[in-house]
């Protein structure tokens, strides 16, 4: 298949980047929030199909979504600051004058994404929840950090992103809800497409010098990230919040819950297929 | 060092790792060097230790360092040794 020249590729995303600039002054916060309703696509939240869930009627499940979205929006959070740290030192090296216009957009529009997040959490959680991941150190191959930064980040996206887009179009979900997701999934589209090709790229340059070695610690490194950003997203704070007794205990019970296993394996294969052909990935087991 | 401290650190740790012969890990054993967790285990194990210390951890204890082996993480997240 022929492509078109990576540069050319940049140039192009961040001409779409700047013709549609979404300003975050712009959003329309309801003063108060209605009694009731979802937040959170019931499907997607952590505990759904447990003997938990089950125990629980329509008001306490709303109230559980509620605290779902405040922890989705609150890692959205954390994973866009540390990204944004992250790419920013790289910024304007020697000869990537190209790369680092649209990663400037790209750190841009990740900060505007925290202004919707973060005003979410603020004006009705009163709070984010806090962030408990720990980051390696780099392992002074830039270039191999590098890949691993957007490898890591294209790992994190992917699933946001599947979020975003059922919740962008649930119509259960009060439509201010909706539209925080929608925004988010327009403008990680043009994230993912760059992360994808960013990293096609980079195995390309290095088909002789990454052997099989190299590329094994890439996939187990990858997995262990996979992993712990699946943890994120069972909170026992969340569940605390929600009014659930023993929230520690369903913490607990959620690393061995065959339904959220399934649901998880159905989002990695439906997201992480590309991933998975650079061999970046395994299928979930 | 505290010894009750040390005995929860290590069901924390076997609550992250089940698998794992806690207590045939040294109180000094680098954790992260030598692998026996990697940085993606410390969620689970913040999770298990503000359960066991009943109180939150906060972003400022959370650094590499602070979980170089188990004297080190009994000392700042059961003890709170220098947490105000």
């Amino acid at each position: 298949m022929n492509r078109i020249p990576f540069e050319q590729f940049l140039a192009d995303l961040s001409a779409m980047s700047e013709d549609a600039f979404i300003d975050p002054r712009d959003f329309d916060w309801p003063d108060e929030l209605p009694d009731g309703g979802w937040y959170f696509t019931p499907e997607l939240i952590s505990i759904h199909g447990t003997d938990t869930w089950a125990s629980m009627d329509e008001a306490a499940r709303q109230r559980l979504s509620f605290f779902e979205a405040v922890n989705f929006f609150s890692l959205n959070i954390h994973g866009e600051k540390f990204l944004i740290s992250e790419i920013s030192r790289r910024l304007f090296g020697d000869d990537d004058s190209e790369l680092s216009r649209y990663l400037t957009h790209f750190v841009d529009e990740e900060a505007r994404h925290m202004m919707y997040f973060s005003g979410f959490c603020r004006r009705y959680a009163g709070k984010i929840y806090a962030d408990r991941t720990l980051h390696g150190s780099d392992s002074g191959d830039e270039e191999l950090d590098m890949f691993l930064l957007f490898a890591r980040i294209n790992v994190f996206e992917e699933i946001v992103d599947h979020y975003n887009r059922v919740m962008a179009r649930d119509a259960r979900l009060l439509p201010f809800v909706r539209e925080i997701n929608r925004i988010h999934h327009v403008e990680e589209l043009r994230h993912l497409s760059f992360g994808r090709r960013f990293l096609a790229n980079a195995l390309e340059r290095h088909v002789d010098d990454w052997d099989a070695e190299r590329r094994a610690f890439l996939r187990e490194h990858l997995g262990g990230y996979l992993n712990m950003v699946w943890k994120q997203y069972d909170n026992p704070d969340v569940y605390r919040d929600a009014g659930i007794d023993d929230a520690f205990g369903v913490w607990q019970a959620q690393a061995s819950s065959e339904v959220a296993a399934e649901r998880r394996r159905a989002i990695e294969h439906k997201r992480l297929s590309y991933l998975r052909k650079l061999e970046l990935v395994e299928e979930a087991a | 060092m505290n010894a009750e401290a040390i005995m929860t650190v290590r069901g924390c740790l076997a609550g992250v790792k089940p698998d794992l012969d806690v207590d045939s890990i040294a109180i000094d054993t680098p954790l992260l060097e030598e692998r026996i967790i990697t940085s993606f285990d410390v969620l689970d194990l913040l999770i298990h230790l503000e359960q066991a210390s009943g109180m939150p951890i906060g972003r400022d204890q959370l650094k590499p360092g602070s979980f170089r082996d188990i004297a080190t993480i009994a000392r700042i997240f059961i003890v709170r040794e220098g947490v105000k």
